[in-house]
């Protein structure tokens, strides 16, 4: 699987959204995507999901055009959205039963492997945040789609929570082979999960920057102490504040 | 059963002191028991009637669950149509209030002339009763799913009979149970109601039966068992709910 973001533009109204944004996802990369609030980016996720159309460009996956075509991505939101009514297992399924055939055993491996065995039963309201977010990553992990777009999943967590779930995610997805696309506001955030950074600049978002992130993995939390890290982190910063 | 006494002592006691101050009331003005009897009389002649009126009984049990089965299957269809075709509902909805203006006092007369004296009539008045208040809720429950869970839906790319069954459905079953409440309260008296169009047996039937031959305490004895049986119904709608809705004990399970 690979993705091929080309040329893409989107206007709402008179407001010129997204203008000329093309970059790539290679297979099995985690590619992040930074920028200003309004700049786009969950508009561009919108287009993958194919349930908005840009204006003009192509979205490619694979070599075949997925324009305004839909399920052909797996999905993680910002708030957790899952159901009330379904258990952590039946959650962790839902995806699976909108786009195929239900895999049950590989999901209860999944969420044993995950660590969240012990709730594999549970309401979703008996989980505190951080542990709805694992289940909605899940959920998104056992989809058959070979991409996972996640907007801001980790936004609304408190920062101690919020660096247990970066390294667990990492941990989890390295045993897949999917590909990551991945919203987020944070710098730090990006740079310790992504082999690729994608920024974004003001509106109109026009792709400021590709950088590739060369860190080795497997990832350990103590990267982001390094001086490695943080020069990494002040030229991001630079790229972020500098006029086009 | 002990959860119920615990929140329903206030109503209990509340209904005993009335039936002390309505016994009192009659020993003290000596009231004739044809106009008003004393609670004392009434129950004394529930039992003794009791043989009798127990087929009465079954009977109105009988339509009442099968009206509301019917009625009730109409609600649901009827909302979820309305709610998958928008446009439908722009033209139906005003109907789905009218139909509620309709008296079934004159109606009554016009479905025994159209339909004569059989089951039918007596069903479509309990239909008429039921099905609006299930209509109305299950379409309000319907239209008020959580937007964010819908857009999940959409970006993994479900089609609209999935976010049907798998979202708005589910979602709405809150509603539609206070829905099914309300509808299962009135389909007994319904019941009762479209017994009066005439039929072999029935608490209806007992009913006129009793008030043609001045038997004020059968009248009673009538009331409080359609009472009782509304009740009932209710509350077994009650544990159907609480049966459908275990997720919403939060953190019980931890
Ligand atoms: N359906 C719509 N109609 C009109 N304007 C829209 C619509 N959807 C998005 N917009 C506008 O497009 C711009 C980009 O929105 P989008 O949600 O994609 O930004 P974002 O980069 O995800 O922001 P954030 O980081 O705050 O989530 C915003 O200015 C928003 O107001
Ligand atoms: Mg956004």
């Amino acid at each position: 699987m690979s993705l091929v973001i080309k040329k893409v533009g989107k206007s709402f109204e008179d407001k010129i959204v997204l203008k000329d944004v093309s970059f790539e996802v290679g297979k099995g990369e985690f590619v992040s995507l930074i920028g200003p609030s309004g700049s786009g980016k969950s508009t561009l996720f919108g287009m993958i999901g194919g349930i908005i159309s840009p204006d003009e460009g192509d979205i490619i996956m694979s070599n075949q055009s997925i324009l305004n075509k839909r399920g052909h991505m797996s999905y993680m939101p910002q708030q957790d959205s899952l159901f009330p009514w379904r258990t952590v297992l039946e959650n962790v399924l839902l995806g699976q039963e909108i786009s195929s055939e239900v895999t049950k055993d590989k999901a209860i491996q999944m969420l044993q492997i995950a660590g969240l065995k012990d709730v594999i039963n549970a309401y979703p309201a008996e989980l505190s945040g951080g542990m709805r977010q694992r289940v909605s990553f899940i959920r998104a992990l056992l989809c058959p789609q070979n991409l996972l777009c996640l907007d801001e999943p980790f936004s609304a967590l408190d920062e101690f929570t919020r660096i247990d779930m970066q390294q667990w995610l990492l941990e989890t997805w390295e045993k897949y082979e999917q590909s990551i696309l991945f919203i987020t506001h944070n710098i730090e955030e990006a740079l310790f999960l992504s082999d690729k950074i994608v920024i974004l600049s003001h509106s109109p978002a026009v792709v400021k920057e590709v950088i590739e992130i060369p860190f080795a993995r497997p990832r350990d939390p103590a990267l982001m102490l390094t001086d490695e890290f943080l020069k990494w982190k002040r030229k991001v910063m630079n790229l972020i504040q500098s006029k086009n | 059963m002990m959860r119920f006494i615990k929140q329903g002592w206030r109503s209990i006691i509340a209904i005993l002191l009335i039936l002390i101050l309505w016994e009192m009331a009659i020993n003290i003005f000596s009231v004739e028991e044809w106009l008003l009897p004393a609670p004392s009389v009434i129950f004394t002649d529930l039992f003794k009637v009791w043989p009798n009126f127990y087929p009465h009984l079954l009977s109105t049990l009988l339509l009442s669950i099968l009206g509301f089965i019917i009625g009730s299957t109409i609600g649901l269809s009827l909302a979820t149509l309305l709610h998958l075709f928008k446009g439908l509902k722009k033209t139906f909805y005003p109907f789905l209030i009218l139909s509620q203006n309709i008296p079934i006092i004159v109606l009554a007369p016009l479905l025994v002339i159209w339909f004569g004296f059989g089951t039918i009539p007596k069903f479509i008045i309990i239909t008429i009763a039921c099905f609006f208040p299930i209509a109305v809720s299950t379409l309000s429950g319907l239209q008020q799913t959580n937007r964010d869970l819908v857009f999940y839906m959409q970006m993994m790319g479900a089609n609209k009979s999935q976010i049907f069954w798998k979202l708005e459905l589910p979602d709405a079953v809150p509603a539609i149970f206070s829905g099914l409440k309300i509808a299962a309260t009135y389909s007994v008296m319904a019941a009762v109601v479209s017994e009066w169009l005439g039929a072999q047996k029935g608490i209806g039937v007992f009913m006129t039966m009793a008030t043609s031959s001045y038997k004020t305490s059968h009248v009673f004895v009538a009331i409080i068992i359609t009472m009782i049986l509304s009740l009932t119904f209710f509350s077994v709608i009650l544990l159907l709910e609480k049966l459908f809705s275990r997720w919403q004990k939060k953190g019980a399970r931890l």
